[in-house]
């Protein structure tokens, strides 16, 4: 049966939790080539596209910059897939960005049969760094696999953050489970997160807990600054604070890893934060911001 | 006050200082007291009811794992083998035989408009001998009005020609697409990719409609005809008609159940899905119980899709789906433990249960949080370690007793084999490790009845007649306390509901039996009437 109107473009991009979809769609949205797409992202959280590319909020649409725009699956996606072809501004390219648990053949037979689309595109970015870690992993090394041999195409990145030796026995790992696949290894990407790193010099000193006590609402922007410009000496923060603003908002934060992170809660009736670090200057001066909050 | 005595023949209340009483006396639509007449006196003075005189007294049940899906799904013609009633207590015969289903379309594909398709659902030709079912038979019926048949799995459906027509599935080249001999589809689909091209052509969505007042009000009725007082509805969207419909629904005075809602939580970012569940709690009343968050982990035992440890299924795949990475789950549980918020987290194989057991783990020992009450729902195949851990970290659990009746004979001959089928379930060892625990029918998965999943729980007994761990029943006793109390306890209302103590909300099931005294199975003894805050809601 001959399709009324041409069938929507569909790409479909997999990979694992972390294998760096999400950077890959912020490039393609910044890359300008796709005009008039869709990015339909299922991520199980928030959609992270850079906040300079969002021109409007449209419910749950994000409406590009480049005229494109971007949403997340709500409900199942057979019932998404049909709603999408009836919208009044129907997208003419549709780039689906699947769970990293997905695996990507029922997908592509999906887009593949789904009437008033087309599937033109089906990879799947690998994170070379992290290939063995998954593959060891017995909780996830089967659809990991699946990802990998599935598909025509893959993407491989941050490839450079492994020494060339290793690196070129992934890449013939990675081939491995999919001989035929085009491989493509990505080459223009930053250096590996400071986490990944050798880390920084720290100070010294012996660890020592602290807790401060915190009995006034305070300036949680403020807070985590504190702590982010004080990370060299931090090992461990956390704690429970009720924010300046208007409703109290009580938070859990933390630091670990070197990065602060809060959560509003329902709990948190103690405001005190604990702070595990190395004893010196910069962990005394901390401390005492901190009192002064 | 008014203070109202509803005598009884026997009275059990689940408080352990005072396990049987001589009436249940209300008053403000609490329980003042189940001792006798003339201490109740000293209150003030007492009016008698006598319509239970010859009825047994018990703490009203609490399902603590359904889904109000069960109130809408009935919209569809109910094609499965074994038989059930509907919410308004309509009786519906099993379909055990390929001629049983055909009667069944016959019957019905003259309901509604000729121009919209027949849809059936909860059909299970596991049992069937013999051919399977196919177009022709679906065809025999009719080949021009669309029937579509869902199996009980919603992995697989069965289509007549009509539907192939206009879903053009003989031009598509789908491995989900089934063929006969002829090379032309043979109407069973399997799997999204095809199925999504019949619910595309038709235009419909089975999970519709769960949400709304109408099946609200349809699940509540259905919960009440079985004896429950407080319900979860345990997969809710929780987005804002959702809500406005909870909320409407359970404002109405005669509606008959307490509702208590948990968040979709894959549905939702982790930080909004905690505001949007502390924003709900604001709406919380006598009947609406927001603070709920769900997480579902992996798939089910007898689809082949929950997460198994070594050695995996006995026949069919290797192992089964994530529904999302195992690191996301360890993020999740990270922040809704965080935010102080209550979760019930879908498990059923033994590897899902693990990989849980090691998030719980990490949060705690970030976020130290006692009585925190976090419930591992289902929990089929928990291994004896697992079980050890769960009581360490304080965790509680609500284990799907109803499965043994209907999936035990296939997981002893498909999914699981002799020896993981004696540990499916273990009732008896939670309580032997003080685990809190409550045993649930996951309606409309099986059917909403609390009597008959206790009645699983202490008999073990499949539906083909076999005993499967025999070690892992529980009494009657214990049994009972499991639909009142110990699901009470894994909502943490336990302060309000699940005994029939001073205080608490007289909510109470009348049953016309005694279970504990009489020996009539649990699942043949009759619900009389629930009394919801003292007021019968059958009129008695």
């Amino acid at each position: 049966m001959a399709e009324p109107i041409p069938g929507i473009r569909a790409t479909l991009l997999c990979g694992f939790l972390g294998s760096g979809k999400t950077t890959r769609i912020n490039r393609l949205i910044r890359g300008g080539k796709l005009e008039d797409a869709l990015f339909l992202v299922n991520d199980f959280g928030s959609i992270n596209i850079d906040a300079e590319l969002i021109e409007s909020r449209d419910e749950d649409v994000l409406r590009l910059s480049n005229g494109c725009a971007c949403c997340g699956i709500s409900g199942n996606l057979s019932a998404q897939l049909r709603e999408i072809k009836d919208w009044p501004r129907r997208p003419g390219h549709l780039v689906f960005e699947a769970s990293g648990i997905a695996r990507p053949r029922p997908l592509m037979e999906l887009f593949d049969a789904a009437r008033g689309y087309a599937l033109e595109a089906a990879e799947s970015l690998v994170d070379a760094s992290a290939f063995r870690r998954h593959r060891r992993d017995t909780a996830i090394e089967d659809i990991f696999t699946a990802q990998i041999r599935e598909v025509s195409r893959l993407r491989v990145n941050r490839a450079g953050w492994l020494e060339p030796d290793e690196r070129d026995a992934v890449l013939r790992e990675i081939a491995a489970v999919n001989p035929d696949a085009e491989m493509i290894v990505e080459s223009d990407e930053g250096a590996p997160p400071p986490a990944a790193r050798a880390t920084t010099p720290a100070p010294a000193g012996p660890l020592v807990s602290e807790t401060v006590n915190l009995p006034h609402p305070v300036d949680v922007a403020a807070l985590e600054t504190l702590l982010t410009q004080s990370a060299p000496a931090l090992v461990r923060a956390k704690g429970t604070v009720r924010a300046d603003d208007e409703a109290r908002t009580r938070y859990l934060v933390q630091f670990a890893g070197g990065r602060v992170s809060r959560t509003a809660t329902r709990y948190g009736h103690t405001q005190a934060l604990v702070v595990i670090g190395h004893r010196g200057g910069m962990l005394d001066s901390l401390l005492e911001a901190l009192r002064a909050l | 006050m008014t203070i109202t005595a509803y005598t009884a023949r026997a009275v059990h209340t689940m408080n352990p200082s005072q396990p049987t009483g001589q009436c249940v006396a209300v008053r403000d639509g609490r329980v003042l007291g189940v001792g006798p007449l003339e201490e109740i006196e000293r209150f003030g003075e007492v009016r008698v009811d006598d319509r239970y005189a010859d009825k047994v007294l018990v703490p009203g049940f609490v399902e603590g794992h359904s889904h109000a899906l069960e109130g809408s799904i009935w919209d569809y013609v109910y094609l499965g083998y074994f038989d059930k009633y509907d919410p308004e207590g309509g009786y519906w015969a099993g379909v055990k035989s390929p001629e049983a289903v055909r009667d069944r379309l016959a019957e019905h594909i003259g309901d509604g408009p000729e121009d919209e398709p027949l849809i059936c659902w909860g059909f299970d030709p596991v049992y069937f001998e013999g051919e399977r079912v196919d177009k022709r038979l679906l065809d025999s019926v009719s080949d021009t009005r669309p029937i579509v048949i869902m199996h009980a799995s919603l992995h697989v459906m069965v289509v007549n020609s009509a539907t192939i027509r206009l879903a053009a599935l003989a031009d598509k080249d789908l491995e989900g697409v089934m063929r006969g001999a002829d090379g032309e589809p043979n109407g069973e689909l399997q799997e999204i990719p095809a199925m999504h091209l019949v619910f595309d052509a038709l235009g419909f969505d089975i999970f519709d409609g769960a949400s709304n007042e109408h099946a609200l009000h349809r699940y509540a009725s259905a919960a009440r005809r079985k004896g429950i007082t407080t319900v979860v509805d345990l997969l809710n969207p929780m987005n804002d008609a959702a809500i406005d419909a909870l909320r409407a629904a359970t404002g109405r005075a005669d509606y008959p159940v307490r509702l208590v809602p948990a968040l979709n939580a894959l549905a939702w970012d982790p930080q909004a899905g905690s505001e949007r569940v502390m924003d709900a709690m604001r709406h919380n009343h006598d009947r609406l119980h927001f603070g709920l968050v769900k997480l579902v982990t992996d798939g089910a035992i007898q689809n082949f899709t929950a997460r198994l440890q070594w050695p995996g299924y006995l026949t069919g795949p290797e192992n089964g789906a994530w529904n999302a990475p195992p690191q996301t789950f360890h993020e999740m549980v990270q922040h809704y433990h965080g935010a102080g918020l209550h979760m019930h987290i879908h498990t059923n194989g033994d590897e899902a249960i693990g990989m849980i057991l090691g998030a719980l783990d990490e949060a705690l020992a970030m976020w130290p949080r006692p009585d925190h009450r976090h419930t591992l729902q289902h929990v089929q195949l928990i291994r004896q370690d697992q079980l050890r851990r769960v009581a360490r970290l304080g965790a509680c659990l609500n284990i799907f007793a109803n499965h043994i009746y209907y999936w035990g004979d296939i997981h002893l001959t498909k999914t699981l084999g002799f020896d993981r089928c004696q540990r499916l379930e273990p009732a008896a060892s939670a309580d032997r490790m003080g685990i809190p625990f409550g045993i649930h029918c996951d309606a409309p998965v099986t059917p909403l009845s609390p009597l008959f999943t206790a009645w699983c729980a202490t008999t073990r007994q499949t539906a083909g007649g076999t005993v499967l761990g025999e070690a892992e029943r529980i009494s009657r006793a214990r049994a009972l306390e499991a639909i009142t109390l110990g699901a009470a306890y894994t909502l943490r209302m336990d302060d309000r509901v699940g005994s029939l103590e001073p205080g608490k909300w007289a909510d109470v099931t009348v049953l016309d039996e005694d279970p504990l005294a009489s020996d009539t199975p649990l699942k043949d003894i009759g619900v009389h009437d629930t009394l919801l805050s003292g007021v019968p809601t059958g009129g008695g």
